[in-house]
């Protein structure tokens, strides 16, 4: 089984103001009916067959933002119908999920719960006051609490949260992990990208690494929650040597962004005017475009040379011990730190970092509890 | 257009530009990429694209194009490096480990060219010793350390190959004096890469100790599924 995410950004507009993020205070529109489905009859017909998507395929749809909250509820589910129908017959599985920062009414939140069922993730940052509605910290948090409180207490769910990394987060994201682990919510510890906004504030690779180190200990005395990197780093790693049993879960469970050299074939990202990139992050740095869906374009030659990386990634990453496991990190990261896509990532410390950490359990002997408790 | 005959296609060097004069023809080998070919004849499952590149460690765009839209078409894809072919072996395993495709050392036309590939084959052997993820068939070293693991733990003398591209490449083509030299080197090279005789045989010890875990892991974990539908079946 493969699998392949389609990212779609029904709209721009966004009801919050994080510092780092693209959307934030953004009222741009959002795609019409009819453009979505002329978008979605192109990908189909036109991109899908490019790339190799069929019957093979454990299809992902994740709604990305701006915020789906600001979009109206019928449309939502008009739209989700609309890519169901579409694109459902021509995969083996479909799932469609959404992240959404959850800042809406009581009614809205369960709506979309009831649409997405437990797909649905939101973004988190407990301690900075980065992410802001109405030009307010507290006021984001007490609604995003609220909503949570909601999903949790009338739905019995806790969604996934992603945290986005950056220097003002560093001092707390220990804090962070453990928080997640005592909730018992899974946990997406995402580097920030500069692709976002002008104003964000890195981590140096080395501190950067240095706090992943730590955050992944954290996680590996008590990994019953899923915090990534780590998850999937150390289920990879361990999984070295052993049998694919394809499966649904399995393709699932081996989705692999950030950690894949292919991601031509395993990723495309519309946006509400139609564009077409490989991923979200590509189209919020507005770089290597693939066309337009709506305008009925795709860029061939620019896939080609997207599509040449799992050729030829850079000698550092051929000839490191977990190419397997880390298959050249994130692309978009490479081009935003060398401008180029075949180059080594800039986070290849950290995830070093990570795998040391590793090692360090599987000599250890400490990597089968790891295992088995992930296993429970 | 006329449709030729694959001995025909063959006798003049093939090329990828005219593979579409072929169809019903599952196996097709030893062609030259001139150009992109989107369309694969009907029927075709395993194509042996000849080596293109611009350096030892560095693959042709149109060689890599041309795996990817075989690859898309659902065509196994096959690299196939002739015996005089200048190629970072190690290079190679990692780009098709990551890229999904099979490579073949192919036999010379000549004995003169017999010293040649069994170094070719010898160097891949070594490579395959020291390849971390790659997992696909590395033509004729994987199907030499089958046999040697039939011959060390079941006694086997020979080993007659069943697939189609291994029949119609190697063992119609080449001589059995030719296969015996070349067999030769990828032996001393897998027994030096494992430390000597004793430890290759450990070697391909741990190779069936594996494949025996591998089976014995994945049957617990079907029992286990299967007792798990049973129990929520009753409840």
């Amino acid at each position: 089984m493969k699998h392949f995410t389609l990212h779609i950004r029904l709209a721009l507009d966004c009801n919050a103001q994080c510092t780092y993020c693209s959307s934030a205070n953004n009222a741009s529109g959002r795609i019409g009916i009819g453009e979505f489905k002329t978008a979605l009859n192109f990908i189909a017909d036109a991109v899908f067959p490019k790339l190799g998507v069929g019957q093979d395929h454990q299809l992902a749809i994740e709604y990305l933002g701006g915020e789906m909250l600001l979009i109206p509820e019928r449309e939502i589910r008009l739209f989700t119908e609309i890519a169901r129908d579409r694109l459902g017959p021509l995969v083996r599985g479909l799932r469609q999920g959404v992240q959404s920062n959850l800042i809406g009414s009581e009614r809205r939140v369960l709506a979309l719960h009831d649409l997405f069922g437990e797909n649905i993730g939101t973004s988190w940052d407990n301690y900075t006051g980065q992410r802001r509605t109405g030009g307010s910290a507290s006021l984001y948090k007490a609604i995003l609490n609220k909503s949570l409180r909601t999903l949790s207490g009338k739905r019995g769910f806790s969604p996934g949260r992603v945290i986005v990394v950056d220097s003002a987060i560093a001092e707390y994201l220990e804090r962070e992990v453990r928080d997640a682990i005592s909730g018992g919510y899974d946990l997406v510890l995402r580097p920030v990208f500069k692709g976002g906004s002008a104003d964000v504030s890195h981590l140096s690779t080395d501190e950067l690494a240095m706090l992943f180190s730590k955050c992944h200990k954290i996680w590996s005395e008590n990994p019953r929650v899923r915090i990534e990197p780590f998850t999937s780093l150390f289920k990879r790693r361990i999984n070295r040597g052993r049998a694919d049993e394809a499966g649904e879960d399995s393709a699932l469970e081996s989705a692999g962004c950030p950690f894949q050299h292919d991601c031509a074939f395993r990723s495309l990202s519309l946006g509400p005017d139609g564009s077409l990139n490989v991923c979200q992050e590509m189209a919020d740095a507005s770089r290597y475009s693939l066309g337009n869906a709506i305008l009925e374009t795709f860029n061939d030659h620019v896939w080609r040379l997207l599509a040449r990386r799992s050729f030829r990634l850079a000698a550092e990453c051929r000839n490191c011990q977990w190419l397997a496991e880390c298959a050249g990190g994130c692309m978009n990261e490479a081009v935003e730190a060398h401008g180029d896509p075949f180059a080594r990532t800039e986070l290849c410390p950290a995830w070093k970092a990570v795998f040391m950490e590793i090692e360090n359990d599987i000599l250890s002997g400490r990597a089968a509890e790891i295992e088995r408790v992930m296993a429970q | 257009m006329q449709t030729k005959t694959l001995n025909e296609l063959h006798d003049i060097n093939m090329k990828s530009s005219e593979i579409n004069q072929l169809s019903n023809i599952p196996v097709i080998w030893g062609v030259e990429v001139d150009e992109i070919v989107t369309r694969p004849p009907l029927g075709l499952r395993q194509i042996g694209l000849l080596w293109d590149g611009e350096a030892p460690d560095m693959i042709s765009d149109n060689l890599i194009d041309s795996v990817i839209s075989f690859s898309l078409a659902g065509v196994e894809v096959i690299v196939e490096i002739r015996p005089e072919d200048r190629i970072d072996h190690d290079y190679l395993l990692v780009i098709a480990a990551n890229a999904g495709f099979c490579i073949s050392a192919i036999p010379p036309e000549r004995k003169s060219g017999v010293e040649t590939w069994s170094n070719q084959c010898a160097r891949f052997a070594d490579a395959l010793m020291a390849a971390s993820n790659f997992s696909g068939n590395l033509y004729p070293v994987s199907g030499y350390l089958t046999y040697l693991v039939m011959e060390y733990f079941g006694g086997a003398k020979a080993a007659v190959p069943s697939d189609l591209y291994t029949r119609q490449r190697f063992a119609e083509q080449v001589p059995q004096n030719w296969s015996d030299i070349a067999k030769s080197h990828m032996r001393k090279s897998l027994s030096d890469a494992a430390g000597g005789e004793n430890e290759l045989k450990g070697y391909l010890g741990s190779i069936l100790k594996a494949i025996h875990g591998e089976a014995r892991r994945q049957r617990l974990q079907q029992l286990k599924a299967w007792k798990s539908t049973e129990s929520q079946t009753a409840a």
